[in-house]
């Protein structure tokens, strides 16, 4: 994410706050890149350093609304306040809902992958020591093609697992909510960028 | 990475931080941010909403100095309610640590 990226998204995020107060806001994460592009670091960097632009806007603005509630305990204050936090559980949620439904598939896949191969077990020593109406072959391959079928579908889950991993990985980078650990940009883990 | 718990403790802490950092002289708020993400491994977003909330607490407040690159400076210093808070919550932690130090080395 560029610089005017971030700025554009951030200021959208604030709509809502008084022109003076989003300005002062914007001003203060100008001056972050300013100085972050004087400390030698990509607005990609810093950027990333930051998290995701929506997020930091809706903290901000719950900020202001929480000040605004205990200064004026104003009805309008307060219901600005609950939203606020409503409107970040519903970031959290939203951002959170891929992962949901991904976590989702992986355990049902694993399910019916382990489902499959014990059914395959079982036709399998059915087939071999009993007498099965198709006879002993036929029950021998449709055992081994189901435990085959659940290995193939073990693998795919090993893959979604993998994809799980990922999404998260970037989810907890990305998602710096208050007091979040500091993110480490790819490419320059390991050596600080402060002086 | 930080867990949970870890994460609740620095919340507690980060104000107290901010307050010692600057008592060492006004800073501005990439400097803050960087120096403490650096310290104690927090986003470097962070820092802006809670130098907001502390000056709004009264414990700080900012004056503009011109740069020689770039927008003005908002520099950062503490008020006499931001030197009384550190006084306070140093104590505080003083002795929440030194509890903390006396009950783990007893747990051997």
């Amino acid at each position: 994410m560029t610089r005017a990226d971030f700025i554009a998204r951030l200021r959208r995020g604030l709509e809502g706050l008084t022109a003076e107060a989003a300005a002062a806001i914007v001003a203060d994460y100008e001056s972050y890149f300013a100085d972050g592009r004087r400390a030698g670091r990509s607005d990609e960097e810093l950027a990333f350093a930051l998290g995701d632009p929506k997020l930091v806007a809706a903290e901000l603005r719950l900020e202001a609304d929480v000040a605004n509630w205990q200064g004026t305990r104003a009805r309008g204050a307060a219901i600005r306040t609950v939203a606020g936090v409503l409107g970040l559980l519903a970031l959290d949620g939203l951002l959170l809902l891929p992962f949901a439904l991904v976590a989702l598939l992986v355990a049902a896949s694993f399910a019916s992958a382990a489902v499959a191969i014990l059914y395959g077990a079982f036709t399998l020593t059915f087939g071999l020591f009993d007498e099965p109406a198709g006879g002993v072959l036929a029950a021998v391959l449709n055992g081994i093609g189901r435990i085959a079928g659940g290995i193939a579908g073990l693998a795919v889950c090993a893959l979604l697992t993998g994809l799980l991993a990922d999404g998260c990985a970037r989810y907890v980078r990305t998602h710096r909510r208050f007091l979040r650990p500091r993110a480490i940009p790819p490419n320059t883990a390991g050596n600080s960028s402060h002086e | 990475m930080a867990d949970a718990g870890e994460v609740q403790l620095k919340r507690g802490v980060l104000e107290l931080c901010v307050l010692a950092f600057l008592s060492r002289g006004d800073n501005y708020a990439y400097e803050i941010a960087t120096y403490l993400a650096q310290e104690i491994d927090m986003g470097e977003g962070t820092i802006y909403p809670l130098m907001r909330r502390m000056q709004g607490d009264g414990l700080l407040e900012d004056y503009l100095v011109d740069s020689s690159s770039g927008p003005p400076r908002r520099y950062y210093r503490l008020t006499r309610g931001g030197r009384a808070r550190l006084v306070e919550q140093r104590a505080t932690w003083d002795r929440f640590s030194r509890s903390i130090d006396r009950v783990l080395k007893a747990a051997k």
